[in-house]
């Protein structure tokens, strides 16, 4: 990921608090009051714009270390990478496709493909997978009855 | 008296003895897992209490939290890697009393004086709430106003790192604040026509998304590789400790007192606590030198504070409905969700509750000691279980228990873009808290300042106009003036050195 620096992230803090303002203009006040649902947020955009100003005006002593961003060590390993990658793959595969093939097929593969991603060892991670969701699916839907996404095909399992 | 027995009624069942030392155990394995904090306990801890009645579910957050901390200190003395930030001030010194074959004295000590800080706390949080709800009763939205800035202030210049991070970090969880209808009028925030945003942000997959999923992608992205586990030195954990107690009674009063106070402070929490405490501690020292080379001095004092700022920073929380740490701003949300409302009216409306609550901070702290010992006896081997299989099995967690609260598909995806969030901010140094604490103060902020802003016809002065008000508006402004000034002296010091 990109390490910002000072002068960036106040760049960015003045940016949104501008995009605030320009969002909370139509909010009207409450009826009879100068105050309504605009003040908070424009309030928080004002804030923003002096941060990110003083941000601006502090860092631009330092200013040509404060322009080139820095990438994270992690980013620079692809196993590293890709195993942030398949984190926040599992999170989107499980709300994909979990409505359609149910909890246990999509945690299953999902703890599966991550473990392997991180490289634990195949059987370690089919064992630990199968338990995990397992657990989780018993503890969740029959303790707490949160009604987890089921597949028709794995019916018989609850 | 009859308050008493109810309150006792509803702790001394068994479903909730049996929550308390289930939530001990899953504490005690959170804590003892480097990286895991007590916070994100508390997040994944949610979603099950969300299905428990208030009593059970507030023994649950209460008995886990306590438990993290002090299991944060095993990874802290065997692998040098402590479990929660609370536990890295004297994480050098733990370690090396584990080198040099006293492991056992140094997770004792930790152990005992954990305990002993957390009991003072329990009995701070049960003689002081109760005479400040009474205050805090004749309190108008003036004084709640500058006491809502005064905890988003302190949680932004309190923290360790640059002020100008926690402000952006406080201005982010603002922002999120402000996101759906619930406002003085009513009118849909930047929901987009999205059903879900009009309803705001959902609180607990936030948390779960900024602690917990940030936490995950944190430690499958570590670069440095996992140490080995050293053996036990086959010393008992309690045999020192009662020497120690002898010889380090200021520093274990000082630690108690100290965390206590941090505790209460709104923004600050253990964390800060161990900090100061270890600080402290070396200060007035007279081995000034043994400091971080295995000396038990420290993580005496600073083990007694971090467990007494948890629950130090029950006292606004319950007082106020004012969070004193992150953990406390998920209990808040947690007791709405419960349909209690945090200030002082709960001591008026559900005092049983409340008692129930202070029985319960006594009696966690009081079965971490057989607890603890047993973790610290099997912490071995959970310590040898790889983050490559157990990330997974957490992120599992996460998903689902994002699910449970509405659900809904909308929480995962709410979990999803703020664990992103969350990692980007711990990767860019910006600290969490904050953002916690403005998600949940926000529209405490909010209503207040509009309807102080109404009663006082548009006038600032009208803030500065009741005398606790005026009190607690000026200590505010000094807090936000204090870097300014030091800023101002620091450049004069160096004109003048120059000169």
């Amino acid at each position: 990921m990109i390490k910002l620096s000072e002068l960036h992230l106040g760049v960015l803090t003045a940016l949104g608090g501008i995009a605030l303002l320009l969002a909370s203009a139509h909010f009207g006040p409450l009826p009879g009051q100068a105050y309504g649902a605009g003040t908070m947020p424009r309030l928080i955009g004002w804030c923003s714009i002096l941060l990110g100003g003083f941000m601006i005006a502090t860092s631009l002593k330092h200013l040509p270390d404060m322009l080139k961003p820095h990438l994270s060590d992690w980013v620079r390993t692809p196993r590293l990478a890709l195993a942030a990658l398949a984190t926040l793959a599992v999170i989107v595969f499980y709300i994909l496709f979990s409505e359609t093939l149910g909890f246990i097929p999509v945690s299953f593969v999902g703890l599966v493909a991550m473990m392997l991603v991180l490289r634990t060892r195949p059987l370690t991670a089919i064992l630990a997978s199968a338990v995990t969701t397992l657990v989780v699916y018993y503890g969740f839907s029959r303790l707490l009855m949160v009604p987890l996404p089921r597949s028709e095909f794995l019916s018989f399992l609850g | 008296m009859l308050i008493f027995e109810q309150a006792a009624g509803l702790v001394f069942q068994p479903y909730v003895l049996m929550v308390i030392l289930a939530s001990a155990a899953f504490g005690m394995l959170v804590g003892a897992i480097p990286g895991l904090t007590a916070t994100m306990a508390t997040a994944l801890l949610v979603p099950m209490t969300f299905f428990m009645d208030p009593v059970p579910a507030i023994a649950a957050i209460v008995t886990a939290t306590a438990m993290a901390i002090f299991a944060g200190d095993i990874p802290a003395a065997l692998l040098r890697m402590p479990g929660t930030p609370a536990n890295a001030a004297y994480v050098e010194d733990a370690y090396r009393m584990t080198q040099s074959g006293r492991g056992d004295e140094a997770l004792g000590a930790a152990l005992v004086f954990s305990a002993i800080g957390g009991l003072f706390g329990a009995v701070v949080l049960m003689t002081v709430s109760p005479t400040l709800a009474e205050i805090a009763l004749k309190f108008s939205s003036e004084e709640y106003f500058w006491l809502v800035l005064l905890g988003l202030s302190c949680a932004v210049f309190v923290n360790p790192g640059s002020p100008t991070r926690g402000l952006i970090s406080l201005l982010i969880g603002l922002f999120v604040a402000t996101i759906g209808m619930e406002n003085p009028s009513g009118e849909p925030r930047f929901s987009f026509g999205n059903l879900e945003l009009m309803a705001g942000i959902q609180f607990i997959p936030a948390m779960i998304g900024l602690f917990a999923v940030s936490e995950v992608l944190r430690t499958v992205t570590a670069t440095s590789p996992r140490q080995k586990i050293p053996r036990s030195d086959g010393g008992g954990i309690f045999r020192s400790q009662w020497k120690n107690l002898k010889q380090y009674p200021v520093q274990t009063v000082r630690g108690s007192v100290t965390g206590t106070a941090l505790g209460i402070l709104p923004g600050a929490g253990a964390d800060i606590a161990a900090w100061i405490s270890y600080a402290i501690s070396k200060r007035f020292s007279k081995q000034k030198a043994k400091f971080g080379t295995g000396h038990v001095e420290g993580l005496v004092e600073a083990g007694a504070s971090n467990n007494s700022a948890v629950s130090g920073a029950w006292i606004p929380a319950l007082v106020f409905g004012i969070p004193g740490d992150s953990i406390t701003a998920i209990v808040i949300g947690v007791l709405y969700i419960k349909g209690i409302n945090p200030g002082p009216t709960i001591f008026i409306n559900d005092p049983q509750t409340v008692y129930a609550i202070f029985m319960v901070f006594i009696l966690a702290n009081l079965i971490m000691l057989p607890l603890g010992w047993l973790a610290i006896r099997g912490a071995r081997p959970l310590l040898s279980i790889p983050p490559s299989t157990l990330m997974p099995m957490i992120l599992m967690f996460c998903i689902v228990g994002s699910f449970a609260i509405a659900n809904s598909m909308a929480g995962i995806v709410m979990m999803l873009v703020f664990g992103i969030i969350g990692f980007f901010m711990e990767e860019n140094d910006i600290p969490i808290a904050p953002a916690i604490l403005g998600m949940v103060l926000g529209p405490m902020l909010e209503q207040n300042f509009i309807t102080s802003m109404i009663k006082g016809d548009g006038s600032v002065l009208h803030f500065f106009e009741r005398p606790i008000a005026a009190g607690l508006g000026v200590f505010t402004i000094l807090i936000w003036l204090f870097p300014l000034l030091m800023l101002i002296l620091r450049r004069r010091s160096k004109a003048t050195v120059a000169a």
